[in-house]
């Protein structure tokens, strides 16, 4: 059975991960507004998921003010497609246990 | 790195919402105003004058078919800052699907543009050419909207672009088949 990656495991890190998925490059502030979490909160979890290089960030700038772009890494995509699978076997497992 | 000790309370509920998220995100994109009129102009404009620089073997054609390479660069380099300032993403899909033209349909319809308006300067059909070129850039630009469209339906699924080699072989066939046709007119 494929295992739950506790990395991935917060509802918040597999919605921002997930949110990657659909572009190729998110910039900071519309990654949180579409989170609908603070600066803080999404620094916490970008640093944590970059530590395991799930996904990447870099400074740069956009019509003269700073700012960050972030990225899934290859790492990540692949770690995020195993979660996914696990929690779709998980939902398998109990739909089958609850038909029994 | 993978554990089995996190388990998920509603597997199911928290799928659903990261999917949410996903579409919401992909959802509130839009595009820069003009973008597909803008590219199907330059590209009608670059088939005109690659067209009419194939047909003419002096120093105005080649300079009509570098003005209008140029142009199209321009206006494809334009809308994609807009695109990005605009959304605050970058979407490597749509930058080589959409606006270079890497999608089937986009690729059809710039070669056959450009084929058909060159072989209307050939037999001396100026409005054929013309008529080639509006019809090539047409298709073009009905592409883009067709790819954003999909790209909407399934945002993971049309967000990466070709890998690096793919693109460098559209290139090469690009670049070899504009300069073939130069040598050989």
């Amino acid at each position: 059975m494929v295992a739950i990656d506790p990395l991935i495991h917060p509802p918040a890190r597999l919605q921002l991960m997930t949110m990657l998925t659909a572009v190729s490059e998110v910039e900071f502030v519309t990654l949180r507004e579409a989170l609908g979490v603070s600066d803080s909160v999404l620094s916490k979890h970008v640093s944590a998921l970059a530590a395991d290089r799930y996904v990447a960030s870099r400074k740069g700038a956009v019509d003269g003010r700073r700012t960050t772009w972030i990225s899934l890494t290859r790492v990540g995509d692949r770690a995020l497609r195993a979660h996914v699978a696990a929690l779709r076997a998980l939902i398998e497992a109990v739909d089958v246990g609850d038909a029994g | 790195m993978a554990s089995m000790n996190a388990v998920p309370s509603d597997p199911a509920a928290e799928l659903a919402a990261a999917e949410v998220a996903r579409q919401r995100l992909a959802g509130a994109l839009r595009l820069p105003s003009w973008f597909h009129v803008s590219l199907g102009v330059a590209v009608a404009l670059q088939i005109g004058s690659a067209a009419y620089g194939l047909g003419d073997p002096s120093g105005a054609g080649l300079l009509a078919l570098v003005a209008g390479c140029l142009l199209f660069a321009v206006v494809a380099w334009v809308q994609v800052v807009r695109f990005r300032r605009l959304n605050g993403v970058r979407v490597n899909g749509l930058v080589s699907r959409a606006v270079l033209g890497t999608s089937t349909w986009s690729s059809l319809a710039e070669a056959g543009g450009i084929g058909a308006a060159f072989w209307a300067v050939l037999e001396d059909q100026p409005w054929l050419a013309a008529l080639a070129a509006l019809a090539g850039g047409a298709g073009y630009g009905l592409s883009a909207h067709l790819w954003w469209r999909r790209y909407q339906a399934d945002p993971a699924g049309h967000a990466r672009a070709e890998s690096g080699a793919t693109l460098l072989a559209y290139g090469v066939l690009a670049v070899g088949g504009l300069v073939l046709l130069v040598v050989l007119r």
